[in-house]
């Protein structure tokens, strides 16, 4: 089955004389990446977190699957959408393996006894974000490219259809960067459908099927494939600065980079 | 095989809290034969003709269980809000609730003599009451800021708690100061702490209040444990944020009301348990949880053995609690061991 996640005439603002997002409608669908990008201030993760239901719009609806969002409890919400926020930092200690087990948190009772069940899927995440290795480890002594693939695998224990990432990859070099996107795209292969808030055009532009910009006006400039939204009048407008387009010497997959001033 | 010792072990510690309990019962200034009470047990004495039975069931008994209730509720409660509030500093005493709920029945002593007289006063002026409606007022106060915003910062609810535990410090001074002195001496006994109860409506009282409370902040842990990788993560894990604060508040302050209203402040007690607890069963709040409760009471109930028998008289027990938790805490501080805190 299909699953999807619809915003609606979306507006939202922390204090009302400053608005942070403003008329978004868009859609999101699972078998997909969706890239979000934007300028700094953009609101990129406030859609991100209206769309889990961790904050409530304004004006407008979000819908998951064709239902109001605000109508499912917190408990059902969290076995359909999984939410990784940008950069975590745990209390205390804990072992790889702890440390996902906390996401079967929605699927088992309040005591949070885990089965044999949960225990498998617990190992079946780690296996598909290559971390078996590390289960042992402490969370705290891993890099962090390893920290993120066992927050990912974590989140992926609450088994959703849809994932929202809030820039997953803001601390990681390039090829860790390459190989988490690389892991994202096999985990769609399995009809998850993920949406991933980032500041590299260029790994949406390669890695997403579909990107939503979002403006420095606070609204959505395009939706849709990368060919067709990076562009380089859509860009400037979104962004506030020139930005140059080209092709991607291998694939041919847009390509942005910043024109240089003067000789 | 790590799992195994790791289960020996919380097995080890549960044994060893309990026999500190019952060894409390056993200790005491007056040497006890205990011979003698077993034979008046078995014989069905009544306690008037039976001196040996009558200290260890109307002294010895209550006054260890108060310890024991009285130990675990404060440890259990400091573990709640160490979870909810991420911060390893976070206890009853560092949020303002036992300083407050200090001032209420410190009030309640004041106008004892006035109120004593009527009886529906009374009741709503005893040392309980006023307790529990002033650690009440410190927690509401606490609980607006951090229910203005779902990530108002734990440090800015710690530095809140501290300010309101201050005012309530400066009302005891005031009160002291405006206090007749025949009453002060009552005052700061009772401000010292003291586990020294007599018979069991107190052991009733304490248990009444502490109980429910305790089972409830229990049935909380794989909700505390969420809150490891933050208050969005956890919301996003399908935990009530809201629903939680506003459960462990609540409740965290009503335990410590009780206490405080029965034993008077005791401190110290909600910060080096939680944290000495997780060094043994790592941060699983359902483990650190039951362990707290258990080795807070046997704490209590050590420090009560410590205040009975090695130092002269009757020492109140909230500095027998803080000579002792301190330097160990500092120690471990210094060793750098002192939990398994991300700090």
């Amino acid at each position: 089955m299909k699953h999807s996640i619809e915003v609606a005439d979306l507006s939202f603002a922390y204090t009302p004389e400053s608005p942070v997002l403003r008329h978004i409608s868009a859609a999101i669908h699972s078998g997909t990446v969706t890239g979000i990008i934007g300028p700094n201030g953009a609101g990129k993760s406030t859609l991100l977190q209206l769309c889990c239901g961790l904050l409530t719009p304004d004006r407008g609806q979000v819908s998951l699957d064709g239902r109001p969002l605000a109508s499912y409890t917190t408990l059902e919400r969290a076995t359909l959408v999984a939410y990784m926020p940008q950069s975590v930092n745990p209390a205390f200690s804990l072992k790889v393996n702890d440390v996902v087990a906390l996401g079967r948190f929605p699927h088992v009772g309040p005591l949070g006894t885990l089965s044999t069940h949960d225990r498998d899927v617990v190992q079946s995440c780690l296996d598909q974000t290559e971390s078996s290795e590390l289960a042992h480890r402490d969370f705290l002594s891993l890099s962090g490219g390893e920290r993120q693939r066992v927050m990912l695998a974590s989140v992926l224990a609450q088994e959703p259809h849809l994932l929202l990432l809030d820039e997953p990859t803001s601390a990681l070099d390039l090829p860790h960067e390459v190989a988490f996107f690389r892991q994202l795209r096999n985990l769609v292969q399995r009809d998850l459908g993920i949406v991933v808030v980032t500041h590299d055009i260029n790994m949406a532009a390669q890695f997403c099927d579909t990107i939503m910009l979002l403006g420095r006006h606070h609204d959505l400039v395009g939706q849709g494939d990368p060919e067709s939204i990076l562009t380089e009048r859509d860009l400037t407008e979104a962004y506030g600065s020139p930005l140059m387009v080209s092709e991607h010497p291998q694939t041919g997959s847009p390509f942005v980079t910043v024109p240089m001033e003067g000789p | 095989m790590v799992r195994f010792l790791k289960d020996r072990m919380m097995t080890l510690c549960f044994a060893g809290c309990l026999f500190i309990a019952v060894l409390s019962v056993f200790l005491g200034t007056e040497r006890l034969d205990f011979a003698q009470a077993w034979h008046e047990l078995i014989r069905a004495t009544p306690l008037n003709e039976a001196p040996t039975l009558a200290v260890l069931v109307r002294h010895r008994i209550p006054r260890t269980l108060a310890a024991f209730i009285a130990g675990g509720g404060l440890a259990l409660a400091g573990c709640a809000f160490q979870a909810l509030l991420r911060n390893p500093l976070a206890t009853p005493y560092t949020l303002g609730v036992a300083s407050s709920g200090a001032l209420g029945a410190w009030i309640a002593f004041l106008i004892a003599d006035v109120t004593a007289t009527i009886p529906v006063i009374n009741v709503l002026t005893s040392k309980q009451s006023l307790a529990f409606l002033f650690a009440g007022l410190d927690v509401f106060l606490v609980y607006l800021l951090a229910a203005r915003r779902i990530q108002t910062s734990p440090a800015v609810l710690l530095l809140a708690g501290v300010t309101l535990g201050m005012l309530a410090n400066a009302g005891i001074m005031f009160s002291r100061y405006i206090a007749k002195p025949d009453l002060l001496v009552n005052m700061d006994r009772w401000l010292m702490g003291g586990v020294d109860v007599l018979g069991y409506r107190p052991v009733l009282f304490l248990a009444a209040g502490v109980i429910p409370c305790a089972v409830v902040l229990l049935m909380q842990a794989a909700r505390y444990d969420q809150f490891a990788f933050g208050t969005t993560m956890a919301a996003g894990r399908g935990v009530n944020i809201a629903r939680l604060q506003t459960t462990t508040f609540l409740v965290g302050s009503l335990i410590t009301a009780v206490i405080v209203s029965e034993v008077g402040p005791i401190g110290f007690v909600g910060l080096i348990i939680p944290h000495g607890v997780r060094l043994i069963t790592g941060p699983s709040h359902r483990l650190v949880m039951p362990l707290s409760f258990v080795a807070g009471g046997a704490f209590l109930c050590a420090c009560d053995i410590v205040a009975r028998l090695i130092l002269p008289g009757e020492t109140p027990i909230g500095i027998i609690t803080t000579m002792v938790g301190g330097p160990v805490f500092l120690y471990l501080l210094v060793r750098r061991q002192f939990s398994d805190w991300n700090v």
